[in-house]
């Protein structure tokens, strides 16, 4: 597990910060970094075969909500919340899925588009989940006799939430399930042709990576403990689409990457460019510099920074490696020069 | 029966005709660039706008102002394109990123520069006639025969035209239609300057209905997604069943339902999304 260890050693890092950075702003930042980046990696089983799923939102709301009904009129312990908010985002994930995976890829964003803005409806008009004023009053969660109240608590809590998302989609990755994605992936008529049933994985990836989201809202309503259908909308599933466009999807670290540009460039912008001009006070004008540098940024890492700087430094590795000639390279079978008999 | 059910389908014609120009112009993008344009609603605003200054203020004829901003908008859109989306083409994601990125600027950039009042325009004609009894604001119908004139005259060039049918082979297949010789550089820069010059005339025609501000771009690009996804996404012929149907849906609902009126066009939707994913005019691809 060579990349595994690179993983480690952030882990490591990120726990450090709290014993660092003192301001319990950027603290409830990094707290929603971390679920942001458990979402936006959620994304990832079904985009490695090529169909975005525009919801993440909306299954984040569905996990969170969960969690708020079972904790609140339900009155069940947190942890039954996260099976429920488990068990509720996977079972949306099966039923949208059936119907929309039947259709050609690019259609596939399109679709789950409309299921974010329907499920946002439903949740704002059904009274008993809340309505437009959502819930509130969520407690916070508990391990046992020891509650979780501050921010470092929460900050380390879901950290080991996003560390076992990455830590399940490594081992997925070299699962049979994860073969079987890396099939569809290169060449889908072919796996098909081998027998590989090309629903039966989309599926699959589309209701894991949605168990990861729903349990992102787990996280979220018990930390922020009051949701309401504005924190899942278009605009959130977009937002985790740029974070995925931005960091690249291949590596597991390009979401990270892009989660963390996305969570914290707005941040940036709204407190050291307003400071320094007050022009930018104006959210609208922020609303523009965001807008443009997400536009640069996509133009300038078309495939992802992350996917990009890898590639990069492979090449640079092989560069370096002597003696992996044309020459020294055999000929496959049939293919390839033959020097004349 | 005391139902107006003349004024109802005359609204649900003029609304519909408004769908149908802005949303054919965003399904031929996708069909042909396989764009999903987020920033669609951010033209059809600019195109109210430009209503709003050359006609309200400049007192141009209304034709010529309807001209000029389609020439301007869609001017807009073959630069937008070659700039922003041509370094990145085939790739679907990176797109629709793209174009939000490209809504924020020009939604935040409008409120910026117009601020968050709401303009009037006033219609060209005013006052209303009668029809079958009953009395129809005359714009409305000057609204519906625009639309219908515009977008006969979009039919004429892509079926009769050699850079229409141009068009048509590259959304067919972008690969073919290289091969056989067409500058796909240049079809697609077309593309998404007739698509931005469509949404532009939508919101001309529109200004004198509703008010012009600048959060029409992102009021409509949800009514447009799901005119496209009840229709079809990739042809003009689902844009125009999708955008009168949900029209139809959403006058008839808002006259029997009021403020239950969205649920219909809801159960629309989420018929279609379950049943009949491709849309009612789509073809199902596989």
């Amino acid at each position: 597990m060579r990349r595994g260890w690179v993983y480690l050693v952030l882990l490591v890092l990120a726990a450090l910060v709290p014993l660092f950075l003192e301001s319990p702003f950027w603290i409830g930042n990094l707290v929603w970094a971390w679920i942001f980046i458990l979402v936006a990696l959620s994304l990832r089983p079904l985009m490695y075969m090529h169909l975005i799923n525009s919801a993440p939102a909306a299954l984040m709301g569905v996990g969170a909500y969960a969690a708020a009904l079972a904790a609140t009129k339900f009155g069940l312990s947190v942890w039954l919340g996260l099976l429920g908010a488990v068990t509720a985002s996977g079972l949306v994930a099966l039923l949208t899925g059936l119907p929309v995976l039947r259709v050609r890829g690019v259609y596939f964003i399109v679709m789950t588009f409309a299921f974010n803005e329907v499920l946002r409806l439903i949740i704002t008009n059904v009274d008993y989940l809340g309505g437009a004023a959502g819930i509130s009053r969520i407690p916070r969660l508990s391990l046992g006799p020891w509650a979780l109240t501050s921010r470092i608590h929460y900050y380390y809590f879901s950290l080991f939430f996003l560390a076992l998302g990455v830590f399940l989609l490594m081992r997925l990755d070299r699962s049979r399930l994860g073969k079987a994605w890396k099939a569809i992936r290169e060449n889908e008529p072919l796996a098909e042709a081998v027998g590989i049933n090309l629903m039966k994985y989309k599926l699959m990836a589309y209701i894991i990576g949605a168990m990861m989201a729903g349990a992102g809202g787990w996280l979220f309503a018990h930390y922020y403990q009051y949701i309401s259908p504005l924190n899942f909308t278009i605009w959130d599933s977009i937002a985790l689409l740029i974070a995925i466009q931005f960091g690249g999807i291949v590596q597991l670290f390009g979401p990270v990457f892009g989660g963390f540009f996305l969570v914290l460039l707005p941040e940036l912008l709204r407190i050291y460019l307003a400071q320094s001009l007050p022009f930018f006070q104006k959210a609208e004008a922020r609303q523009v510099v965001f807008g443009a540098a997400i536009v640069v940024a996509i133009l300038f890492f078309p495939g992802g920074a992350v996917d990009l700087v890898s590639k990069g430094a492979a090449r640079l590795g092989r560069a370096f490696r002597p003696g992996v000639t044309k020459e020294s390279k055999g000929t496959t079978a049939g293919v390839g020069s033959r020097g004349t008999p | 029966m005391d139902l107006p059910i003349v004024q109802i389908i005359v609204n649900a014609l003029a609304l519909g005709s408004t769908y149908v120009l802005a949303a054919s112009g965003m399904s031929l993008l996708f069909g042909v660039a396989r764009i999903f344009n987020f920033a669609h609603g951010e033209f059809y605003m600019l195109g109210a706008y430009a209503a709003l200054i050359l006609y309200q203020r400049a007192h141009l004829n209304f034709v010529l102002a309807l001209l000029v901003a389609m020439v301007v908008v869609g001017g807009l859109g073959v630069v937008t394109e070659r700039a922003l989306f041509r370094p990145i083409r085939g790739q679907v994601i990176a797109g629709l990123v793209i174009s939000f990125g490209i809504s924020l600027v020009v939604g935040g950039g409008s409120l910026l520069t117009f601020g968050e009042r709401n303009y009037g325009v006033t219609p060209p004609f005013e006052g209303t006639v009668g029809l079958l009894g009953s009395s129809i604001a005359l714009w409305r119908l000057v609204v519906i025969l625009a639309a219908l004139g515009i977008m006969a005259l979009l039919y004429l060039f892509i079926r009769r035209t050699r850079t229409g049918r141009s068009i048509q082979a590259t959304a067919q297949d972008t690969e073919v239609a290289s091969l056989m010789g067409v500058d796909i550089d240049r079809v697609s820069a077309l593309t998404f300057g007739i698509s931005t010059a469509l949404a532009g005339a939508a919101g001309v025609l529109m200004a004198p209905v509703f008010a012009v501000n600048p959060f029409l771009g992102s009021e409509i690009i949800l009514k447009l997604l799901v005119v496209l996804i009840l229709g079809g996404l990739g042809t003009i012929q689902g844009a125009a069943a999708g955008g009168m149907l949900l029209a139809f849906i959403e006058s008839f609902s808002t006259y029997f339902l009021g403020g239950l009126g969205y649920i219909p066009g809801f159960i629309a939707l989420m018929l279609i999304l379950l049943l009949r994913p491709w849309g009612l005019v789509g073809v199902k691809e596989r």
